[in-house]
């Protein structure tokens, strides 16, 4: 296993972050679109030719907007806890591989490999939770608080079902190095396993989801009965960047999703036979996977009603929770009794 | 060496943080940071995995729970309680009776410390591997054990919620009114009162 | 190996303050009192944010941490599980069983069921 020299390194985790964020800025406006086709209309289409320089419009109008300190809020913190989602959310993308060993002109198309890269998404997303927490305690906002509040107990909650849903892809895969597990590929173990895995897939989308807070789940931004949750006190850049660390955590979900799941940066391998080495291709694989759990997320936008917040605790703790864990023990048992 | 110093700093200033801010949400920040930098601590000694559940554990899910007590006892910078005047004397003389006792087992049981060929042989690399094996060979029972505490842990939060609910109740408003309906159960002791909360307010 | 997540968390550290800086200089500063308030539906805010809260989210905070120390357990576990498939399922039978029981009594005494 070699590593990139730390300079190289540190160009690619800017690079990340800046892709990141204009896969961000895109995804906005694509997202509108989506659900503007969805709902038979057109959506933003004004700004540049067919609407594709909304984007950049609306960053720019972000960044001249005047940024509001409420006065009764805890400044520091209120910098501080933007800062902190964006900054964790940006990290976690850090660990997913996008291609082979140095399939990036020479160099690796990941910015670390970690022996824990599993956990350490885990644990850097679950950080994010501050980021919501703080800003909504800092505001000293009634609504703020009450949604950051609400917010926190549901990313805990969820939590649970994403660390559970992981446990039947390592049993299978005996490691915690997402590289590794990409490169096992587990659907190609056995098929006995393949109810076990599909069960923690299921699981494993569902919580993604309730983790980053899109529909049905997306209670903190339920405006009818909180305005706008944690962000209600927020503004210009500081308001942008919780909408940053929304958007990349849906990014690092759809990859992390992917790469667990659905082979990562590696292709279908029949397709090989059409032309050689294009499952080996670096970038492409994980973007179409990307993109499709991208899609599955808007797709739910329109398509679903929200949860009530019982019915989202419920839910979580009672059939993800219940259902995650069965993955595991069944996917336990087959690798015990049956291969 | 140089990163070892640089992190018991850090923890060193969050621990002192999370004594002496006065705003318990920022105190708990403080021993965030700590934990946090004890995190890294552990990666510089190859411990990755342990600095992995460190985090996911004590920074993504203890510190979780403190800031919600802070949340559910409402305890504001400036009030500090007659009742607790015992408690810094006592605290004090914990942290000097801690402090010789530090000293006593570095002047008088000093050992060497193992060589670092022995310690990464022990964590072989850090990762969950070698914890799984001596997890489940050595510490078994140990770990089965683990699971009976958290039973514990469980039922114990259930009843210390249950107990003390007519008294953490919200004394004002809207949160009152609903009281009396569900006496004794945990599920009426916390249920969904941001709605009267909120409405409470106007 | 591990510096990479310093520079990982170095390069979004700087995309941050770099946002919140450039945001804070370009941004107009007209503050007024009332644009200042804590918003509360266009009504004057009533007492202050820092109210008590319900006692459940310190229930959920509380189990959450109990089970989540039991997936922290269970990755090891699964990680070395094909070293011993039979016996560490077995054993992880158990330990399930025995928080199964905890989590019975929770859903009985209704705590995972939010009103």
């Amino acid at each position: 296993m070699t590593h990139d020299p730390l300079w190289i390194t540190f160009i690619k985790a800017l690079a990340v972050c800046v892709l990141l964020l204009g896969a961000f800025a895109y995804m906005t406006l694509i997202e509108r679109k989506l659900l503007g086709r969805f709902q038979h209309r057109p959506g933003p289409n004004m700004v540049g030719p067919g609407g594709w320089l909304q984007p950049i419009a609306d960053a720019i109008k972000t960044i001249f907007k005047e940024d509001l300190n409420v006065t009764a809020a805890d400044k520091f913190v209120l910098v501080l806890a933007p800062a902190i989602s964006i900054v964790f959310a940006l990290s976690a993308f850090g660990a997913i591989p996008a291609g082979p060993a140095g399939s990036l002109f020479g160099f690796n198309p990941w910015v670390m490999d970690l022996d824990i890269g599993l956990l350490y998404i885990l644990a850097a997303t679950s950080l994010g939770v501050y980021g919501i927490f703080l800003g909504g305690w800092a505001a000293n906002s009634k609504y703020a608080l009450l949604g950051s509040l609400r917010s926190s107990a549901q990313i805990i909650s969820y939590e649970l079902g994403l660390g559970l849903s992981v446990l039947a892809v390592i049993i299978v895969a005996g490691t915690l190095n997402l590289r590794e597990i990409v490169e096992l590929n587990i659907w190609s173990v056995s098929p006995w396993l393949w109810p076990g895995l599909l069960l923690a897939f299921a699981t494993f989308v569902i919580s993604g989801t309730a983790e980053v807070n899109r529909t049905p789940f997306d209670l903190p931004e339920a405006e009818q009965e909180l305005v706008a949750g944690y962000l209600t006190e927020y503004s210009s850049i500081k308001w942008a960047l919780y909408q940053m660390a929304e958007y990349v955590n849906m990014l690092t979900a759809s990859a992390f999703i992917s790469t667990l799941f659905l082979g990562g940066y590696r292709g279908p391998r029949f397709l090989d036979a059409l032309i050689p080495g294009v499952s080996e291709w670096p970038f492409i694989w994980l973007f179409v996977k990307m993109a499709i759990f991208m899609f599955m997320f808007i797709w739910l936008k329109a398509t679903l009603p929200r949860l009530r917040y019982d019915q989202l605790m419920r839910f979580g703790w009672i059939y993800v929770f219940e259902f995650a864990l069965a993955a595991a023990l069944v996917t336990g048992a087959v690798v015990a009794f049956v291969i | 060496m140089v990163a070892f110093v640089i992190l018991a700093a850090l923890m060193v200033a969050g621990g002192v943080g999370v004594v002496t801010l006065r705003q318990p949400v920022h105190a708990a920040l403080a021993l965030v940071g700590t934990l946090l930098a004890l995190a890294v601590t552990y990666v510089t000694l190859q411990a990755h995995f342990l600095a992995a559940i460190q985090v996911i554990v004590y920074a993504g899910a203890i510190m979780v729970l403190f800031l919600f007590v802070i949340m559910l006892l409402n305890v504001s910078g400036e009030r500090t309680g007659d009742r607790l005047k015992w408690l810094k004397p006592a605290a004090w003389a914990a942290a000097g009776v801690t402090v010789a006792g530090l000293a006593v087992v570095y002047f008088l049981q000093r050992q060497p410390l193992p060589g670092a060929a022995v310690v990464d042989g022990a964590l072989g690399g850090g990762g969950a591997e070698r914890i799984g094996e001596v997890l489940f060979t050595d510490y078994l029972l140990a770990f089965q054990l683990v699971g009976v505490l958290l039973l514990t842990g469980v039922i114990a939060a259930v009843s210390l919620v249950q107990r003390a609910a007519p008294e953490t109740r919200p004394q004002r408003g809207g949160a009152a009114r609903s009281a009396p309906h569900e006496p004794g159960a945990a599920s009426g002791a916390g249920v969904m009162r941001d709605d009267e909360l909120v409405h409470g307010g106007h | 190996m591990y510096l990479e997540v310093l520079m990982m968390f170095l390069a979004a550290g700087l995309i941050a303050a770099a946002a919140l800086v450039v945001g804070g200089l370009l941004g107009p500063k007209k503050p007024g009192e009332v644009k200042l308030s804590a918003y509360e539906s266009g009504v004057p805010a009533v007492g202050s944010a820092r109210e008590r809260f319900p006692v459940h989210f310190y229930l959920v905070a509380m189990v959450f941490i109990i089970f989540d120390l039991e997936t922290a357990f269970f990755y090891p576990l699964a990680v070395k599980f094909q070293a011993a498939p039979q016996f560490l399922f077995a054993n992880a039978v158990i330990f399930v069983a025995i928080l199964a029981v905890g989590y019975v009594y929770l859903l009985r005494k209704g705590v995972l069921n939010w009103k």
